[in-house]
């Protein structure tokens, strides 16, 4: 047996023959079970969220104990006079040290396999795909090391370095503030994200930007964290080199120069692997600080007035992704030139992140002018009827913002891992389009922070490329292939992008797809069953329900603000839900899409002021009472006491908006014609109103979609025609 | 051997532990006598490679302070204050710094350990936790870390300190026969516990060495200055307390022994005292302590 083995043998006898440690392991893997039995068991709750959430709380908490016990170690030997026999065996303290740590880092690696495996076994009991729990479970479960690693090391260090007790009380004050304030009050508070890497808590800071979020989460930042981890592992060894420098220089030894040299070493690695890390930040800091500096970046009031947009007939888009995630882009603009208004040149908008490899119109390479998201150029003379401008681009996109103290990304490609929302400027939009918004004079934000632009439809096919597992788009996939994939739309304001981590979950009686992330998996299933038996009762009496445009639900979790600009055309074919959008009850959710389906958007509701002339909210909820009555069996009273539990119908009292109480009014002769049996006739002044069209568009963004009025007259007219003079 | 030579230790506020020291200490026993804070323990941590000196030099078994790994490799140390983990048992303990001490055969380390445990009584003991030991008995089990290995220099500092009586001999007796052909250094401030073992003495007094050399000389040191007197309650009281060696109650008074360099002028005044008496070695230690006390104050005015 090596000394080296027998001191760790020591160690690990005096680490997991204590009980209050061993109790203190009990408590956390019980806890964990606990939580994810509860995460588990429940049809709505996401396990991977949850776990995340206890991790990142249960981590930051269970890093206190390795404050202590690498105190500990070091405290009740080496700081002791009655150990001292311990110091006067041939053992170097560099051998001392690495077994201690070792031993640590053995007992609390108890606490990651506890939390990664309970982790994996209940993902596996839902039946999550092995290589979905295991990357999930190993990200996990490097965190936690990591975190132990860096800690158990600083704390073995304070103890070598102060020899007094009031280390144990330094060491918790050194757990509260590098994991609970260092953030708020350093790394947030000062926007030196760059310092997120001397936190204690991987997983409690990455919580911050999305990392609980299943689609995407921590995965974009690969990178970043693969250069944090090796930063935090070079400063793990320089702690310890250090606290062998610190206890050889007060035992005598043929080898300080040596430790101090060890150390020395440390240090210059721990610089050298900051400085990859750095460059990280540093691109950032460059790439928002450009934005800040640049005087083409409009402010709210100057996007606003801007009125250089004009239409685009068509938008022909190749995507190719390549190596190191570069995007190369051909973007082919087909512009009616009665769109341009007499205008002798033109600006398109490409984020700054695309070098602009050539414009050509025509066919024919023009001569172009750069100005931060902007790119203009002139028009040729005479002008055609119509133009075609083509954009030859590429770049690689991982969009920073500072956003309230935290960093978020609006954009970013990253391996599989994809957001491009159209507002980011990935193909070329047309005029000075709003990218990015001037805040403040220190602050520059998302363009649809505070503005949404109003745009024309246009005919729009894209084909992308190279982006390995499926994507989805706001426009509906014409083409898949070996190659990749085509997208079409005859009517589309915009063209958003996302890829990830993604299943389908596909019915066989409607003709939709619910696109989640694998641990909503279960979620979106007993959902779909919902939507089946919702579309099967419409689907009975509103059989023009099958013209319904939405064919997708994409049911994840939202950190991006998908749901704002998603779809922001009533033409959509799919639909973003996220599940955290409150629905009164968990089960509710399919009430949403089925809403959707049948009765379109309402994004325009906040325009109708007054009931009195436009009953289209009451008329909409009407459907779904009559479902709750017909197919629930709910009683009138069961509805009144509040038994459905639907938001649905809370359109039957739009408060302040429907003074006289139409809506009520509106509900009350339902209730009463099927109080006398008159259920069909009911159905058949529905079908009448849902024939006119009940979606409330936006007209303030969207100009040409339609949106007809429906007056309480309209309404009583109808129900004359149908019910006669009852 | 080691050779000792201008050895100081001076702590930050400027007080020397150690103070020019100067020795050569040969094999066999070699008891380092001096009150407390002498200086003994600095000296046993400098030998046994725990601290630094602060300037001087020593050589142990040829090797110099600076060589540390080697001089750990030949040395066993036990400290005044000793404790172990309370979670392991005896053997394992052995077993332990057994390994640590490069004993890397199983077997032979075994049987070192159960001959050691033998010796310092503790056999029955091995498998029980030490948590359950007495104090004696961890005393004991440090004795046995320090002799496992069987090193070339053996330190150890106030080794009796909570012993019994039978277990002083026993430990007494364990380290002359360990001592044979070996270096043992043996510090204490009980002079019984080296004068039936320690051939060579060395003592110290405020860090300053007041005599290097053997039992005789440290007794010669109380050649003429051992008196006894026959005084009564008033007379004892008005007695230097530090300078009475023994007394004893009798029918005529009090008769005390005494080491001073004159004998009281009361007693020697009525003529009820005698001289000539042979020191013992307490006696010469206490007289040298009087002596270094004195040059040393001395000094000072």
């Amino acid at each position: 047996m090596t000394k080296f083995q027998s001191q760790l043998g020591l160690e690990l006898k005096l680490l997991f023959r204590s009980p209050v440690l061993l109790l203190i392991q009990f408590l956390f893997a019980g806890t964990a079970a606990y939580t994810f039995e509860a995460a588990a068991s429940s049809t709505f709750s996401n396990l991977y969220e949850r776990a995340y959430s206890f991790h990142s709380v249960a981590q930051s908490l269970s890093v206190g104990i390795a404050v202590q016990i690498g105190i500990l170690m070091i405290r009740r030997d080496i700081r002791r006079p009655s150990f001292e026999w311990s110091r006067s065996l041939p053992l170097s303290f560099g051998m001392l040290l690495a077994a201690k740590f070792t031993a640590g880092m053995a007992y609390l690696s108890v606490f990651t396999i506890a939390a990664a495996a309970l982790f994996a076994g209940f993902s596996a009991g839902e039946g999550i795909a092995g290589p979905v729990y295991m990357g999930h479970a190993l990200h996990f479960a490097g965190m936690y090391e990591v975190s132990y690693a860096i800690t158990l090391a600083l704390a073995m260090l304070l103890a070598v370095a102060i020899p007094n007790r009031v280390v144990y009380l330094i060491g918790f004050c050194a757990w509260m503030f590098g994991t609970f304030f260092m953030e708020q009050f350093i790394i947030y508070r000062y926007q030196l994200y760059a310092l997120k890497v001397f936190h204690l808590s991987q997983l409690f800071i990455e919580n911050g930007i999305g990392g609980e979020k299943e689609l995407w989460g921590y995965r974009i930042m690969d990178e970043e964290r693969l250069l944090s981890n090796l930063f935090v592992l070079s400063f793990v060894l320089l702690l310890l080199t250090a606290s062998a420098a610190v206890l050889n220089k007060q035992r005598p030894t043929f080898h300080f120069r040596r430790s101090l040299l060890v150390a020395g070493s440390a240090a210059l690695l721990v610089v050298a692997a900051y400085i990859p890390y750095g460059i990280v930040w540093k691109e950032r800091f460059d790439s928002y600080n450009s934005k800040l500096l640049d005087p083409n970046v409009p402010t709210f009031d100057e996007a606003r007035l801007d009125r250089s947009s004009f239409a685009v007939r068509g938008y022909d888009i190749k995507l190719e992704k390549g190596k190191k995630d570069l995007l190369k882009g051909t973007a082919v603009l087909d512009i009616a030139v009665s769109a341009l208004h007499n205008q002798t040149e033109i600006n398109l908008t490409l984020n700054r992140a695309f070098q602009v490899r050539s414009v050509s119109i025509q066919g024919k390479e023009t001569s172009y002018t750069r100005l931060g998201d902007f790119i203009r150029f002139s028009l040729p003379k005479p002008l055609p009827t119509s133009i075609s401008v083509t954009v030859d681009y590429e770049g690689t996109l991982m969009d920073f913002q500072k956003r309230r103290g935290s960093e978020f990304y609006n954009a970013f490609v990253k391996e599989h891992n994809v957001l491009l929302p159209s507002y980011i400027g990935w193909y070329p939009l047309p005029g000075k389009q709003p990218v990015y918004l001037r805040d403040s004079p220190s602050s520059v934000v998302a363009g649809p922070t505070y503005f949404n632009k109003t745009v024309s439809l246009s005919r729009f096919r894209l084909r992308a490329i190279g982006f390995g597992p499926k994507l989805y788009s706001s426009l509906p996939q014409t083409v898949q292939d070996a190659s990749g994939q085509t997208f079409e739309g005859s009517a589309a304001a915009n063209v958003n992008l996302i890829g990830g981590q993604l299943v389908e979950v596909r019915s066989s009686s409607i003709p939709a797809v619910v696109i989640t992330t694998p641990y909503y998996e279960k979620s979106a299933r007993d959902q779909l069953k919902l939507w089946e038996r919702q579309y099967a009762y419409f689907h009975s009496w509103l059989p023009s329900l099958e013209q319904s445009p939405i064919r997708e639900v994409l049911f994840v979790g939202d950190h991006y603000n998908l749901s704002s600009w998603w779809f922001n055309s009533n033409r959509s074919t799919s639909l973003f839900m996220d599940p955290g959008v409150f629905f009164q009850e968990d089960n509710k959710r399919a009430e949403g899409w089925m809403n959707r389906q049948l009765l379109g958007v309402r994004t325009g509701d906040y325009l109708i002021e007054d009931t009195r002339s436009d009953v289209r909210i009451p008329l909409r909820a009407l459907f779904w009472y009559l479902y709750y009555r017909e197919e629930m069996h709910l009683t009138e009273r069961q509805i009144r006491m509040g038994e459905a539990r639907s938001i649905m119908l809370d359109g039957l009292n739009d408060g302040s908006n429907d003074p006289d109480q139409i809506g009520l009014k509106m509900k009350d002769q339902v209730e009463a014609a099927l109080q006398r049996g008159r259920n069909e006739e009911v159905k058949q002044v529905l079908k009448r109103m849902y024939e006119r069209g009940l979606e409330i568009p936006d007209l303030e963004t969207e100009e040409t979609a339609k949106s007809a009025p429906i007056s309480y007259a309209d309404w009583m007219d109808v129900w004359k025609q149908v019910m006669g003079n009852e | 051997m080691i050779q000792i030579e201008h050895l100081s230790k001076k702590y930050r506020g400027g007080a020397y532990a150690l103070q020019d020291i100067n020795l050569t200490i040969q094999e066999g026993m070699v008891g380092l006598l001096g009150p407390n804070g002498a200086g003994k323990t600095t000296l046993m941590r400098i030998l046994a490679t725990l601290i630094s000196p602060s300037s001087g030099s020593a050589l142990v078994n040829g090797k110099p302070l600076g060589h540390a790994e080697q001089i750990r490799q030949m040395i066993g140390y036990l400290p005044q204050q000793f404790q172990v983990y309370p979670q392991l048992t005896g053997a394992d303990y052995l077993d332990y710094v057994g390994v640590m001490k490069g004993i890397g055969d199983r077997r032979r380390r075994k049987e070192e350990i159960d001959r050691l445990l033998e010796e310092v009584n503790l056999k029955d003991k091995a498998r029980k936790k030490v948590r359950t030991y007495s104090g004696g008995m961890k005393r004991r089990l440090g004795i046995a870390q320090a002799l496992l290995g069987s090193p070339q220099v053996l330190i150890v500092d106030e080794p009796t300190a909570g012993l019994d009586p039978e277990e002083r001999v026993r430990f007494r007796n364990l380290l002359t026969r360990f001592s044979l052909g070996r270096i043992v250094l043996l510090s204490t401030h009980i002079v019984a516990d080296i004068e039936s073992n320690c051939r060579q003495i060395a003592v110290l007094d405020k860090g300053k060495l007041l005599l290097a050399g053997e039992q005789p000389d440290l007794a010669a040191y109380g050649q003429g200055k051992v008196w006894e007197l026959l005084v009564d309650d008033r007379a004892y009281a008005a007695l230097d307390p530090m300078s009475i060696v023994s007394t004893q109650r009798t029918e005529e008074g009090l008769l005390c022994r005494i080491v001073a360099d004159e004998p009281p002028a009361a007693a020697a005044a009525a003529g009820r005292f005698k001289a000539g008496l042979s020191p013992s070695l307490e006696e010469g230690y206490l007289a040298l302590l009087q002596t270094g006390r004195k040059a040393g104050g001395d000094r000072h005015d």
